[in-house]
């Protein structure tokens, strides 16, 4: 499983908000991309999952142009706001449509919930519960990340995944992404701008400032060194280029 | 990926879930039993007028044009009804947007699309065209032909008219705009005597609709304007169904 970004451009109205030269992600990585607000890091998303057509360039999953073929969706799950939810569902039947839809079966789907149960505490999977729309925004946050990793995709792509969520469902959300990855080895692409949540998930960090990615690191084993770096990056930014 | 036929299958389970749960705007909520209404009185004045109304002013009133009568009061509900309905539609790609991020390739997605813009499109059509043939005394006549033209071209106004309310949702988004454009449209449409701008308009609209049954050269060039109007139209629902870019 690998993502591979080549000449990769995005404008709107002559202004370039996205320009990536090259860049690879690769299974069992976990990846946040961090930076300010607009920075890119959300067309980055876009653009991988064929949301928005580049300006120039293209992206690959598995050696496939995926502004040019769709087999590509058969393994890739993503999130990336709740305007990908159908709020007039309640939580089960959404999940139940995703699951449809990606071909995955009662047995399976039963399964995965329960895996989950504990992070979907409180969003209510009963017949009973209310609307997706009637829920908080952390708990629909919950319910689009969940049905993003049903069916176990081998890529999947979160767009800002700690935000809304309580303290204890961002320290769940860790450890479920953390166990995800080494049980399906699969590749998380994630923003955020939480820097300590990045350090502590990813095993690769990438900062986007100006539609560039100006620092791509390795977080095995430095941790604590590139989360120093980042803040006092983020504490002292540099002019835009 | 997943078959079109189970495809079809989850999207009218999707799609009758989203009629029984209201799925509207909060202006809408307002709006939607308004429009109920206003279909009722529209059904009650149709019958009243063609079963009732009609023929005693043709005995008493001989000099009154009933026919007119109708022609116009139809054009007003037509018009305030469509209006109406503006409000009550969500842009497409928020609709899409969900099936963006799964397994469904694009061309079932605009595929799905047209189906559920059809079928949101059959009850208006249903409707106007059975109060128009409920009214005997203008239809009793008309040809299948004369009949599918009035179906067609509701069918089409009501895409152009789902677009058209896609900025003037924009404009109304805020709840209280919202309801005060609709009572605006409402009062012009059904309080204010036709002399005025709208109801010349929306009787100019009535008399050649009404002219749709017949079969001729106005009526076909309304039905292809309707049908040339929503050609750009479904070009912009299918490019919001695929491209969601809103940075």
């Amino acid at each position: 499983m690998h993502i591979e970004i080549a000449e990769l451009s995005k404008e709107y109205g002559g202004r370039r908000v996205l320009n990536v030269d090259r860049l690879s992600f690769h299974a069992t990585e976990i990846v946040g991309l961090v930076g300010n607000n607009g920075a890119g890091k959300t067309t980055l998303l876009r653009l991988m999952l064929d949301l928005v057509r580049a300006t120039s360039g293209e992206v690959r999953s598995n050696d496939r142009v995926v502004s040019r073929s769709e087999e590509w969706k058969e393994y890739t799950g993503a999130y990336l706001g709740e305007s990908f939810l159908i709020d007039y569902l309640k939580p089960r039947e959404f999940f139940e449509f995703v699951a449809e839809v990606r071909g995955v079966d009662g047995t399976e789907l039963a399964r995965g919930l329960n895996r989950y149960s504990g992070f979907l505490e409180g969003t209510g999977l009963d017949t009973r519960a209310p609307l997706i729309r009637g829920l908080s925004e952390g708990n629909r946050q919950k319910i689009g990340i969940i049905a993003a990793l049903l069916g176990d995709p081998r890529t999947v792509i979160l767009d800002e995944p700690f935000a809304n969520l309580d303290p204890t469902s961002q320290y769940l959300l860790k450890s479920l992404l953390r166990e995800y990855c080494l049980r399906t080895r699969s590749l998380i692409v994630l923003s955020s701008h939480n820097l300590v949540h990045v350090a502590d998930l990813c095993s690769r960090v990438m900062l986007l400032e100006g539609g560039k990615i100006i620092r791509d690191d390795s977080l095995l084993g430095r941790e604590e060194e590139v989360l120093s770096s980042l803040e006092r990056y983020f504490a002292s930014p540099l002019p835009p280029p | 990926m997943i078959s079109t036929g189970r495809l079809v299958v989850l999207e009218v389970s999707l799609l009758w879930k989203r009629y029984v749960r209201n799925v509207v705007s909060p202006a809408a909520r307002v709006l939607r039993p308004t429009l109920w209404l206003l279909q009722a009185f529209a059904v009650v004045n149709c019958l009243a007028i063609g079963y009732f109304l009609e023929p005693i002013l043709r005995i008493f009133l001989p000099q009154c044009d009933g026919v007119s009568l109708v022609e116009a009061h139809l054009g007003q509900v037509f018009l305030a009804f469509c209006v109406l309905r503006l409000f009550l539609e969500k842009p497409p790609s928020l609709i899409v947007r969900p099936m963006l991020v799964l397994p469904v390739a694009k061309t079932m997605i605009i595929g799905l699309h047209g189906i559920r813009m059809s079928l949101t499109a059959i009850p208006l059509g249903l409707l106007l065209g059975g109060v128009a043939f409920w009214y005997r005394s203008i239809l009793s006549s008309s040809t299948v032909t004369g009949s599918s033209f009035w179906l067609v071209g509701f069918v089409a106004l009501h895409h152009l008219f789902v677009v058209l309310g896609i900025p003037l949702r924009l404009l109304a988004s805020d709840f209280s705009r919202a309801v005060a454009v609709s009572s605006v449209i409402l009062v012009l449409t059904l309080v204010v005597p036709t002399m005025d701008m709208l109801g010349t308009a929306s009787q100019q609209l009535a008399v050649l609709f009404f002219r749709l049954r017949h079969g001729d050269a106005i009526a076909l060039a309304i039905c292809g304007l309707a049908l040339f109007g929503s050609i750009p139209g479904v070009a912009f629902l299918v490019k919001g169904s695929l491209n969601i870019d809103t940075h």
